[in-house]
């Protein structure tokens, strides 16, 4: 059997077919350019160039547009991608003759956990010229911007992993897909509107709701991965991570930094990484057994 | 691959017993399918071929009872019992954005087949099945028929002793069916051991070295195509139709027994128009057979 998994290899060249991915491809990178363009345009003033002050307050801007830009789109694109994955081999018949190859249950799941991740890799590689361009504008250090897209490839593959789990879990990609956005949607709005609604003195906590809702939400950690120092020029920027990083703020260590957050979103993300493979390993590990 | 030898079955069922809470979908069966016959399996919807076939592929757990395959239980040892087996299930999923030989390829690196040894392995495949002039052509641009074929293909791909076909001929044009079939034959010809599945009785009769009618998860009968012609004979049916319009349906056992029914209808009913043999042949035994299950469930 080759290195390379045969279902990634499979799956790669029927995406790759055609010029639906170079378009895609192309109009993510226009779009991004453009946001950077506008951005810079909006906040930019005349003095901005001699004060580098302002010139921290504008690059900071122009990160957390292009980040948020970023999260958003693993938040939207990853669970129609990755939503197809069993379910779709199942709808198209194909789930049978694949199970009675030699290929174990896991190596189908990695495939096609591999396979929906690529093109998420894919924008997210074109994208790095345009995040170290907000590097070099000022107000963000490289340290942030490679915080940044640890946050957005791990919510990338935690999300894929969810989405792959509702697949193996459903017989239609209709199905799966709206299974998997309303898991992204818990995760991503609902802990967030959660954490806002829980009264503090509620959960015992003088200081905060419970961590563990924020350790889930991908827009919540790239915030605090972020997050510029207290009282810098870059911290009076103003952008849709803003309100994110006021609401993360009281979950800050004594150190300034949100390590313990960041912590226990990492051991989160491991954990439903673990559970939702194993899972969808699992309805695949007895083929007809499961489809009945 | 082959491992099994004439005088060892390549299927050997015991009381092999499969439930879905409480519906029995398989029960009890015993089979013995020797090496390099074509085997079919005739029976109506819900008869249990598509569970036994799947069991026999080790893609299901039997509740009860041992299958082997090439000697070796399915359920102890799937992934060898997996290397024996070829299976084209009964409704034939492919990916429509391949090249032909980009599936086959797909396929044989699945089943761990060393990527120098697929070009010629495919040619091969290819050729067997008539589709060699299509190597390049995108699966989507294939016709039904030859879509089957591909399937046919990319179950042999690893060379295995058992090939398990699950209605092969369904949904198939009269021309494509003729062309399946020849196939099968091919590959009896070729050595292989067949286990074919179909509800068109004619054509499982004419290529197939031995048959099973199986209803209600059993096997009501099972031999050579002749040896059930022989059981057929001791189930004659014989339809009659009277002067007044009105049919009836007899069951008799012999020739005597026959010459003792038109007698009696001819003494006691109201003139027989019409007294006609209507069976003696494996149809009317399966019929019989499954109509006595039909009945009995």
């Amino acid at each position: 059997m080759s290195v390379v998994n045969p279902v990634l290899r499979r799956e790669m060249r029927e995406r790759m077919r055609g010029p639906r991915t170079p378009v895609v491809v192309s109009v993510h990178l226009v779009l991004l350019v453009g946001l950077f363009w506008l951005v810079y345009r909006g906040e930019a003033t005349s003095a901005t160039v001699d004060d580098p002050t302002e010139l921290a307050r504008l690059g900071r801007a122009v990160y957390d547009w292009i980040l948020a830009v970023l999260l958003l789109l693993v938040v939207f694109l990853v669970p129609g991608l990755a939503a197809g994955a069993i379910a779709g081999e199942r709808e198209r018949q194909t789930l049978i003759p694949l199970q009675i190859t030699l290929l174990s249950a896991r190596r189908i799941v990695t495939g096609k956990v591999a396979a929906s991740l690529a093109m998420l890799g894919l924008l997210v590689v074109v994208s790095l010229p345009v995040l170290v361009l907000t590097w070099v504008v000022g107000g963000v250090s490289l340290g942030q911007v490679l915080a940044g897209l640890v946050v957005v490839i791990g919510s990338g593959v935690v999300l894929t992993f969810l989405a792959v789990a509702c697949s193996a879990a459903t017989r239609r990609v209709q199905t799966a897909t709206v299974a998997a956005y309303a898991v992204t949607l818990v995760l991503v709005g609902g802990t967030l509107g959660l954490y806002r609604a829980i009264d503090p003195g509620v959960v015992g906590d003088d200081d905060s709701p419970p961590a563990v809702l924020l350790a889930l939400n991908p827009l919540a950690l790239a915030a605090a991965a972020t997050a510029p120092p207290v009282d810098s020029a870059a911290s009076r920027a103003d952008s849709p991570l803003s309100p994110i990083r006021a609401a993360v703020a009281p979950l800050r260590d004594d150190d300034g930094t949100s390590r313990d957050l960041l912590v226990l979103g990492a051991a989160l993300a491991v954990a439903l990484i673990a559970l939702s493979g194993a899972y969808a390993t699992w309805r695949l590990r007895l083929p007809t057994e499961v489809e009945r | 691959m082959t491992t099994a030898t004439p005088t060892t079955p390549v299927v050997e069922t015991i009381g092999l017993h499969k439930r879905y809470g409480p519906f029995t979908a398989v029960d009890h069966l015993d089979l013995v399918v020797p090496a390099g016959v074509v085997f079919g399996v005739i029976g109506p919807n819900g008869a249990g071929k598509t569970t036994t076939f799947s069991m026999l592929a080790s893609l299901l757990k039997p509740t009860s009872g041992t299958a082997l395959v090439a000697g070796v239980d399915v359920t102890r040892d799937p992934i060898t019992v997996r290397r024996h087996v070829g299976y084209m299930p009964d409704v034939v999923g492919v990916y429509d954005d391949l090249r032909v030989d980009e599936y086959l390829d797909f396929f044989a690196d699945s089943y761990g087949i060393a990527r120098r040894a697929r070009p010629a392995l495919i040619d091969g495949l290819l050729e067997l099945v008539d589709l060699g002039p299509k190597r390049e052509a995108m699966v989507d641009s294939l016709s039904r028929g030859m879509k089957q074929r591909l399937s046919l293909a990319r179950a042999l791909v690893h060379d295995p002793d058992l090939l398990l076909l699950d209605e092969p001929a369904s949904g198939l044009d009269p021309r494509a069916r003729v062309e399946l079939w020849d196939l099968v034959a091919t590959l009896r010809d070729l050595g292989r051991t067949v286990i074919v599945s179909s509800h068109i009785l004619p054509e499982l009769e004419s290529a197939c070295g031995m048959l099973a009618v199986m209803s209600g998860g059993r096997v009501l009968a099972q031999g050579t195509p002749e040896e059930l012609r022989r059981t057929a004979a001791g189930r004659r049916r014989v339809t009659v139709r009277f002067v007044d319009g009105t049919t009836a349906e007899h069951h008799v056992a012999d020739d005597l027994d026959q010459a003792r029914l038109l007698r009696t209808l001819q003494d006691d009913g109201p003139g027989v128009l019409e007294f006609r043999q209507v069976d003696g042949d494996i149809e009317a035994l399966f019929l019989a057979l499954t109509e006595a299950e039909g009945a009995s469930t």
